[in-house]
């Protein structure tokens, strides 16, 4: 199995144990609630060690895990805040158009007049649209991702085109 | 205690001129405000407004549900990073 960063997905964190026989409590970072709900198997760590399932629940809003081989809570407390991971094989399926947010960075941005405005080096949400930082530093752009501004994308290709005017301003 | 109604939405000054104007062309262009206070009016919906963070502008895309919200509510002054490798999923719009 592949073991580099790009082969895994993070969809959590262990923040602690709960209870007396070593349920482990979750801080996800997963956009969808019921990522938990089906797992088979999670790989913990940054030597992703292979834990089976045994059973997850809901407390109060918050993920509770019950891992094949961790029993006690002085095992979960002995784990740490390690990273709880799945395969990149294993990703939530996005509906058409939809894009994991680590995917674009690195896209290249341009314009429809063929000017390279720079790669992604960061997403901001806002609420509204999703917003590209584009460039580094003080010479970075943030363009907005709108149908009205982005003509085309294509996070394979790792190339995005966008309408000159999002680079225009009224002060 | 609310806002009076008789003196309507408070908008800034200037903001309401540049929108005023940017409703009357067809040309597109990102408004720069620095007046987070300012009320999302009708007039704006459709209308691309880069609010300012306290360290840059951020484009805000104004739709239908945003109206009456203040214009800060969309542009966060902190940012929490979380995990960069994250089940995080983002579209254009």
């Amino acid at each position: 199995m592949d073991r580099t960063d790009d082969a895994w997905m993070v969809i959590g964190e262990v923040a602690g144990a709960f209870g007396v026989r070593g349920e482990i409590k979750v801080s996800s970072f997963t956009d969808f609630p019921d990522r938990f709900k089906n797992l088979k198997a999670v790989y913990l760590g940054a030597d992703r060690r292979k834990h089976d399932v045994v059973r997850s629940r809901l407390h109060q809003g918050r993920t509770l895990l019950q891992l094949d081989g961790i029993e006690t809570p002085e095992q979960v407390t002995a784990l740490g805040h390690v990273d709880i991971s799945v395969p990149r094989t294993e990703a939530m399926p996005l509906p058409d158009g939809a894009y994991y947010l680590d995917d674009l960075l690195g896209v290249r941005v341009r314009t429809t007049e063929d000017v390279d405005v720079g790669p992604i080096t960061d997403v901001l949400r806002t609420g509204s649209n999703d917003v590209w930082v584009v460039g580094h530093g003080k010479q970075s752009v943030l363009i907005p991702a709108i149908t009205d501004a982005v003509q085309e994308l294509n996070v394979e290709a790792k190339y995005a085109v966008i309408l000159p005017w999002v680079l225009t301003s009224v002060e | 205690m609310s806002r009076s109604v008789k003196k309507g939405p408070y908008i800034e000054a200037s903001l309401a001129k540049k929108v005023s104007a940017a409703t009357r062309t067809t040309e597109k262009r990102i408004i720069k405000t620095w007046s987070r206070a300012s009320t999302i009016i009708p007039d704006m919906v459709g209308l691309t407004i880069a609010v300012h963070d306290g360290r840059r502008h951020v484009p805000i895309f104004i739709s239908e549900n945003m109206v009456g919200h203040k214009l800060g509510e969309f542009a966060p002054t902190r940012h929490f990073r979380g995990h960069i490798k994250g089940e995080r999923s983002g579209a254009v719009r």
